[in-house]
């Protein structure tokens, strides 16, 4: 798996954290940070590590959500992943099966609640996270944390996939962010990040879709389209298939919650959305909840429409967040007053190299209206048509 | 600034100290200076342990006392290499080396309850890490060049100016660099793009249809690392086809090839993107046909241009398997990285380079040229009727599109014709092949040579867009035979010379119509 990286191949300083993890493993320790500074590549290095060394612990390797779930298994060697668990938390929970090693990834999302229940299920717990990326108003505070599990913290801020201008969007959106970019690389200059004004929806969603669709026929093969609520998503999805000429497709159905537990998928179900677009042979599909499938982009270009909050911990080469109008909602009803910001956030920071921000009012969400110099601000862009009818260079 | 008594320590050591209260050091990384003589400072940062440099975060610098050698005159007092236990005690200070490192290692220091400074000279780290940078990145092309046999051909002190600035320029604006990002196709859409700016004359009709769109085009949609980008008939034809551009016009081609293989490389390293077993051997298969086009000299080049941006362990993994014998103590995985596989091409491919222009061969076939070769002439036109004649209905929409850009009356075929009448083409080049043998095994004459112009001809009424890069192929075949000598196999002939070659043969026919030349408005 690309996101996986030898021993020899991690920073001096990740070295020295995985070292010391793994010399005093019966203690537990937090290693924060961002996503993309490492901190899952060494919980990973640390169960492998544990497994060599171990005669035959119990491993379980805890998530928040499903999409991470998928992450997190494809980076296990082979020789690895027959002897560990991958879950989502509520399933571990759920399950109330007992692990002598658990390891718990974005554990700031997780209830204090949720939190005790795990503990009391494992027989050491190892965490990792950052309480500044919080986005869940249930989550468990650092406190809460360092109360519960009294662990020996490790700092991981420099996210070596993240572009300066990246970064300098982040920290413009999340200014109390102690975010450090990776080292600056010669790559920085391809990295393309707009702020698009759309006259209307219609060609806001077309052009978007375009282009991510054209990205994902690239190296990477997978785009990222991401949406703060399911009702955008929905929009959005009903005018791409506008543009195509297809009728609308079908909305998410609504998991009862009596069935959730046998069902692969938690809250909304995706399925015939999916089919719709597999059948008419449009590369684009729902990730979340269960719903979905990352395999999907290994051999053949894919869209991914997702919600913010699902994309994280994920990463992607193009990142497209329209509809960041105005009106965004984002988390109205939040006390905390960054947790707004929080979230978009995260959002932006799904991208490696090209972010895209759309909108259809007069101005963008307030939170982007302060970005940096180096981000290009663009009215009415044209619709990608028939790449083979233009001139190729 | 005052004097101070430095030492450079790894974040391991620096921890280890801390939790330990001493730390066992060689008195020779222990220099006392001004720490705002930065050439004092970079000797500071010379004296510590290798690692990677670009690593802010992975060492730090502590100031000692000043009299932290207790009883002892000075450091020159001490043996060279004399082992001395540090204690804790004599450290006044710790300092990153600078503001980024001192982030990075904020937490590190709160959870040893040490007190970071900041940096004592910024300026000098950054020269020392680029100069390591540069260090690591020229020993990284020596190598590869040296995996590749190349070495004896690498010249540093005389890389061409007008190359290096072919190499390193983009052609492409940024909109249409990320048009062709992380696809196969930046390569060639470079290669191509700057042939067109380099060329006096306007040949949009070229570059915008026929086996150049083609090309550019199929590479469009993927990023394919395990397979063949560089060396086949249809890629020969395309670069034949513009190269021969600058032979109409008297110019030196520049090595399009070569230009490819260097952006696609450098586009993929630079992304970071990991390159295995697979990827660099196909990268040393685009090196041979490197070396057979352009010759041993830029091969080298271009192979140290793109081993600069190789990753060292990438490089250093290389180099263990290439030569195993040269490092005991390394345990490599397979021996699939000998050298005679990094060098071989498939056999079936004529690589080089075109001296004439095409449409002096078509007009007028050189007798002479099959005297003796036509064996290898009659393969090579097998094999490329064969591939034309699979490929001929994929390419044949854009083949009457290329038509019409052409203006060529000749090639109004309809689309449906065109894919029939080729298989009775290429049963026609058999014949052909067959009488060519004929010939070689019979001495030269004039009705074989008569033949193989009948073929041509054929091509030509066809007049389609891959009709010209087959023209190409099978005009170069004729013409590598001529001039066997000016490519030798590891020769070291530069393009240039056989440039001034192809210049003595004069221009071209004015008589004939070129396929390659201008469209009426495009003349500058």
């Amino acid at each position: 798996m690309s996101w996986m990286k030898p021993f020899s191949r991690l920073s001096e300083k990740q070295q020295h954290v995985l070292s010391d993890i793994n010399r005093n493993i019966k203690d537990t320790h937090w290693i924060q940070g961002y996503a993309g500074t490492g901190k899952t590549l060494l919980l990973v290095h640390a169960i492998e590590k544990l497994v060599d060394s171990s005669a035959t612990p119990t491993i379980c390797f805890i998530t928040f959500t499903h999409s991470l779930k998928d992450l997190v298994a494809s980076g296990l060697s082979a020789r690895v992943s027959t002897r560990v668990s991958v879950m989502t938390h509520k399933l571990f929970i759920s399950e109330k099966k007992r692990f002598d090693f658990v390891f718990l990834d974005e554990v700031q999302d997780i209830s204090v609640e949720d939190l005790k229940k795990i503990k009391a299920l494992a027989g050491t717990v190892q965490v990792a996270g950052d309480p500044e990326q919080s986005l869940y108003k249930e989550g468990a505070r650092e406190l809460d944390i360092t109360g519960l599990l009294t662990p020996k913290k490790h700092g991981l801020f420099e996210i070596f996939r993240l572009s300066k201008l990246i970064r300098e969007v982040a920290v413009a959106i999340l200014p109390k962010s102690r975010l450090v970019e990776g080292q600056p690389k010669a790559s920085d200059a391809d990295v393309s990040i707009k702020l698009l004004k759309f006259n209307d929806e219609k060609t806001e969603a077309a052009w978007v879709f375009e282009e991510a669709r054209f990205d994902a026929k690239g190296d990477f093969k997978a785009s990222a389209i991401l949406f703060s609520t399911h009702d955008a998503i929905m929009k959005f999805s009903a005018l791409v298939a506008k543009h195509l000429q297809l009728p609308a497709p079908p909305k998410w159905e609504s998991v009862h919650p009596a069935k959730r537990r046998d069902s692969k998928v938690s809250g909304k179900d995706y399925t015939e959305f999916n089919e719709f677009w597999k059948r008419h042979g449009i590369p684009l599909m729902y990730f979340g909840n269960g719903n979905g499938s990352l395999d999907d982009s290994k051999f053949k270009p894919m869209v991914y429409l997702m919600t913010y909050h699902s994309s994280k911990g994920l990463d992607f080469k193009s990142v497209y967040l329209p509809a960041a109008n105005e009106d965004l909602y984002l988390f109205p009803e939040a006390t905390d007053p960054d947790a707004e910001r929080r979230l978009l956030f995260v959002a932006v920071t799904r991208s490696r190299q090209d972010l895209y921000i759309s909108y259809t009012s007069k101005r963008p969400r307030d939170l982007l209206q302060g970005l940096p110099t180096g981000v290009v601000v663009e009215a009415s862009p044209r619709i990608r048509v028939n790449e083979n009818s233009e001139e190729l260079f | 600034m005052a004097m101070q008594s430095l030492v450079c320590v790894l974040l391991g050591e620096w921890l280890k100290w801390i939790e330990l209260g001493e730390m066992r050091c060689s008195v020779t990384r222990i220099r006392r200076i001004d720490p705002a003589d930065t050439d004092a400072f970079i000797r500071v940062l010379d004296a510590a342990p290798f690692t990677r440099s670009s690593e802010e975060d992975a060492i730090v610098i502590a100031s000692l006392r000043e009299n932290f050698c207790r009883g002892c005159q000075s450091l020159e007092s001490f043996e060279s290499g004399e082992a001395l236990y540090l204690p804790f005690s004599e450290v006044l200070s710790f300092h990153a080396v600078s503001h980024r490192g001192l982030t990075l290692l904020r937490s590190e220091a709160e959870g040893a309850s040490c007190a970071l400074e900041a940096p004592l000279n910024e300026p000098a780290w950054a020269q020392w890490h680029r100069r390591i940078e540069e260090r690591l990145a020229n020993q990284s092309g020596e190598i590869f060049v040296r995996c590749l046999g190349l070495l004896e051909a690498l010249d540093l002190n005389n890389f061409n100016d007008s190359t290096e600035d072919l190499f390193d320029r983009s052609a492409l604006s940024s909109e249409q660099r990320r048009k062709h990002q992380d696809r196969c196709s930046l390569g060639w859409a470079e290669a191509f793009s700057l042939a067109r700016q380099l060329l006096a004359h306007n040949y949009e009709a070229v570059f915008k249809e026929g086996p150049i769109r083609e090309l550019v085009e199929s590479r469009m949609d993927h990023w394919d690392l395990g397979s063949e980008q560089f060396w086949n008939s249809k890629t020969v034809a395309a670069v034949n086809l513009v190269e021969n551009l600058f032979v109409e016009e008297g110019e030196v081609a520049p090595p399009l090839v070569a230009i490819a293989i260097f952006h696609h490389y450098e586009h993929l390293l630079r992304g970071g993107k990991p390159l295995g077993e697979r990827a660099i051997q196909l990268l040393a298969h685009a090196m041979a046909g490197v070396r057979l086009r352009y010759g041993a000299a830029l091969a080298a080049e271009l192979a140290y241009r793109i081993g600069r941006r190789l990753q060292t362990f990438q490089v250093a993994r290389l180099q263990y398997a290439v030569n195993p014998a040269g490092f005991p103590a390394v345990w490599t995985e397979s021996d699939s990285f000998s050298l005679s596989d990094l060098q071989s091409l498939p056999d079936d491919l004529d690589v080089s380079m075109p001296v004439r222009p095409t449409h002096v061969e078509i007009s007028k076939p050189d007798d002479h040229a099959l005297a003796g070769h036509s064996g290898d002439l009659a393969n090579s036109i097998i094999h490329t009727a064969d591939q034309l004649t699979e490929n001929v209905e994929q390419s044949a929409s854009e083949v009457s599109s290329t038509s019409d850009h052409l203006a060529l009356p000749s090639v109004q075929t309809s689309l449906k014709d065109l894919g029939s009448e080729w298989s009775e083409r290429k049963i026609e080049v058999e014949e052909t092949v067959a009488s060519a043998e004929d010939v070689s095994n019979a001495g030269m004459g004039h009705d074989g040579a008569s033949k193989v112009r009948k073929v041509k001809g054929a091509r030509k009424i066809k007049g389609d867009s891959a009709v010209v890069g087959d023209l190409g192929l099978a005009s170069e075949n004729t013409a590598s035979t001529q001039t066997g000598s000016l490519f030798p196999e590891a020769g070291v002939q530069s393009p240039a010379s056989s440039h001034e070659k192809l210049c003595e043969s004069g221009p071209a026919d004015p008589g004939v119509p070129s396929l390659l030349h201008p469209t009426s408005d495009e003349s500058t």
